[in-house]
């Protein structure tokens, strides 16, 4: 068990290619950081860089209290996850556990026990003496798992180790993978592109574009309070809904205008407007589909929150149903109840929940509030 | 190795005891018992053992049984072995790799091999000092597949597999190799991947391809460490160029913005959008930002080189401009 600490680490690769700028970090013993942002970010980059299979360009990375830029990967105290993994098919489980151990000359008591501990945390033991071609998918990716835990590290580091499982094994495993983690009581460090994966996996996430950290925080801080115009975007789904407005003021009161309609701001929003001097000024407002409306009770006391929209699509989700709408020349979506009487082709009333409203500077993109 | 389990298991018969084949590492890789294979035996209870194979460091062991009927078997097992079966065609490859056709054994089954298409790949690890462990694992990691032959040839690990051109296959075994190596042995290797050929005297040509590849991505640092010969051609022609001249060309297409405008935010935008068969949507989706940011840079670009790289003779000469300027003495 450990923390991970990351101090200024950059990566340029030959050819004067940066993929990792300035990264600071600091992860707690035991926690859960799930390193997530779309194709490219340098996500894979910074795990591999405190794997050890990346040399750190410039910066200072810390397992513990130890300085390991030049220390080998062996020899990091960590494990590793990754994507592709085989299973060696004449070995049994066992095998198959105990194979990275005896690579490393692990006496064979000490390889006994570790393997049917593993075994035992994973609720693999029944299947120890099975070859891989008797096991089911999730039954194959806990050995996996089961190969890495044997090694006892300070640190397990897994790069998207469930994308190549069907969707239902794969929120399976996320599960299995946070319960682990319970179990385990060991520092994970989980990359993904998967912003699903990252919200329901991580006590804290890290979002990151073009190698730089765009937020940190705990999923639910980073819903609600996004920093910048991508995090907003790339957390939830679906994604944030944005519109182009201006902040204008008419008898005291704040209003969101756009292409000839306008929205009255809350007044404690408007005061921040006010404060941050965005009065006047093209900015951007973003609102989550699930905080749009088409329910009578929502119109009805919310009569100032109405804008009419054109319905697109709609898609019947079950429990929910998402509404495809132009709304002033906006692509927008809601996410609205499942009865909704809404129909493909209509113009209906739509209202926003304007107290949940998102404010972004559209030059810097960073939030007015 | 199917053939050696039937020779483990007729000496097994006769002398009413399990026999076992194992690896230097005590691995039971061959057992009369087959639910003996996989298990692992000591280095201490190597005694009733005996060195069978020195090339792989192969070992029979009989528990229970004497100096006489180890030796026995161990002879019986050593002909067959050498006879003919996988580790004569390992041989076989070797002088392949080597130049140097000496057909071992039977001639019957390497004859079958002449109208067989073969691809290579080859492993070059980061450092020697995990080469024998690189290789055990690979070679487990294939096992009991009868279309692909693990070898040790020089500093590298070589794959021979009988293709059936399914690239993406190829592509994955060596996303699997890679990811293997990472986490089983704490270590970094290159994969690169020949073209497929007709017939075993040109698996050396789809391996010397594949030593190309890993070359080629060294040189112009390409990501992910693994390399596909055909789909390299750009990177093979511009690598025959001399670099004053190459730096020449270069500079005049760029005209000397190279520095400028293209930043990593901008090399990545130009990387996604060729990806991505020059689809605006596509890539702007992948890179996550707006449409018009992404025309924006592509402006910026024909701006400073006069160069649309949404016409495709003007992507073309971009993509060979800047491999000129990114690629490395090595």
């Amino acid at each position: 068990m450990a923390k991970v600490t990351l101090k200024h680490i950059y990566k340029t690769y030959p050819g004067n290619v940066t993929a990792v700028k300035d990264f600071n970090l600091e992860i707690d013993d035991k926690e859960f950081v799930v390193l997530v942002g779309p194709s490219g970010c340098g996500k894979s980059t910074t795990l591999r860089m405190i794997a050890g299979l990346e040399e750190v360009t410039s910066g200072e990375l810390y397992i513990g209290d130890r300085f390991v830029n030049d220390v080998a990967p062996k020899d990091r105290d960590i494990a590793m996850v990754f994507q592709n993994y085989a299973l060696y098919p004449h070995m049994t489980v066992y095998g198959n556990m105990a194979f990275g151990l005896k690579l490393r000359k692990t006496p064979k008591p000490e390889i006994d026990k570790r393997v049917k501990e593993a075994a035992k945390i994973l609720g693999i033991e029944h299947l120890l003496d099975r070859k891989p071609k008797a096991l089911s998918g999730g039954q194959r990716q806990r050995v996996a798992l089961g190969r890495a835990i044997v090694r006892e590290p300070k640190v397990f580091l897994m790069d998207e180790p469930l994308s190549n499982l069907d969707a239902k094994l794969r929120v399976q495993m996320r599960t299995e993978i946070a319960k682990l983690h319970k179990r385990l009581e060991t520092t994970f460090i989980y990359v993904t592109h998967d912003q699903t994966e990252a919200m329901t996996m991580g006590s804290r996430i890290v979002v990151m574009k073009d190698g730089v950290i765009k937020q940190v925080g705990s999923p639910q801080y980073v819903y609600d309070h996004p920093d910048n115009l991508f995090v907003a975007g790339f957390i939830g789904s679906p994604q944030m809904n944005f519109i182009n407005t201006r902040s204008v003021e008419k008898d005291g009161k704040m209003f969101a205008q756009f292409d000839g309609s306008s929205l009255p701001i809350p007044d404690d929003k408007a005061s921040i407007i006010r404060e941050k001097g965005y009065v006047g000024k093209d900015v951007v407002m973003g609102i989550r589909p699930e905080n749009l409306y088409d329910g009578e009770q929502f119109l009805k006391e919310h009569p100032d929150y109405i804008i009419d929209a054109k319905v697109e699509v709609t898609e019947l989700m079950g429990s929910e149903t998402y509404l495809y709408l132009n709304v002033v020349n906006t692509d927008m979506i809601a996410r609205v109840d499942s009865q909704s009487k809404s129909k493909t082709g209509e113009t209906i009333k739509l209202g926003f929940d304007m107290p949940k409203i998102h404010m972004f500077d559209k030059e810097t993109e960073l939030s007015i509030f | 190795m199917k053939s050696l389990r039937s020779s483990v298991k007729k000496i097994s018969e006769v002398i009413k005891k399990d026999v076992d084949i194992l690896d230097s590492y005590g691995n039971i890789v061959c057992s009369s018992n087959a639910s003996r294979e996989g298990n692992f035996i000591e280095s201490a209870e190597f005694k009733n053992s005996m060195l069978i194979d020195p090339k792989y460091n192969f070992y029979m062991m009989i528990e229970g049984g004497s100096d006489k009927e180890i030796s026995l078997a161990s002879m019986i097992v050593q002909d067959k072995i050498y006879e003919g079966t996988a580790d004569n065609y390992q041989q076989f490859l070797i002088n392949i790799l080597k130049g140097s056709y000496m057909p071992i054994g039977s001639d019957e089954k390497i004859d079958g091999l002449k109208d067989k298409y073969f691809i290579a790949y080859c492993i070059k690890l980061l450092t020697s000092e995990h080469f024998d462990n690189a290789y055990s694992l690979i070679r487990n990691s294939f096992y009991g597949d009868s279309k692909k032959w693990v070898l040790p040839f020089e500093d590298k690990i070589v794959i021979v597999k009988e293709a059936d051109f399914e690239f993406d296959e190829v592509k994955s075994d060596a996303r699997m190799i890679k990811d293997m190596i990472n986490t089983e042995l704490y270590t970094d290797a290159s994969i690169g991947v020949g073209n497929i050929y007709k017939g075993f005297m040109n698996i050396k040509k789809s391996y010397d391809e594949a030593v190309e590849a890993v070359r080629l991505g060294d040189m112009f640092s390409l990501p992910g460490k693994i390399y596909v010969i055909n789909e390299m051609l750009i990177e093979r022609l511009v690598s025959f160029m001399p670099f004053a001249k190459a730096e020449e060309m270069a500079d005049g297409i760029l005209k000397g913005n190279s520095e400028d405008i293209f930043d990593d935010e901008m090399l990545r935008t130009i990387e996604v959008f060729y990806k991505n068969n020059l689809n605006i949507s596509d890539s702007s989706r992948i890179l996550y930002i707006h449409r018009n940011t992404l025309l924006y840079r592509l402006e910026k670009i024909q701006k400073a080189t006069g160069l649309d790289i949404r016409k495709f003779q003007d992507a073309v000469t971009l993509k060979i401009s800047l491999l000129l300027k990114s690629r490395r003495q090595i």
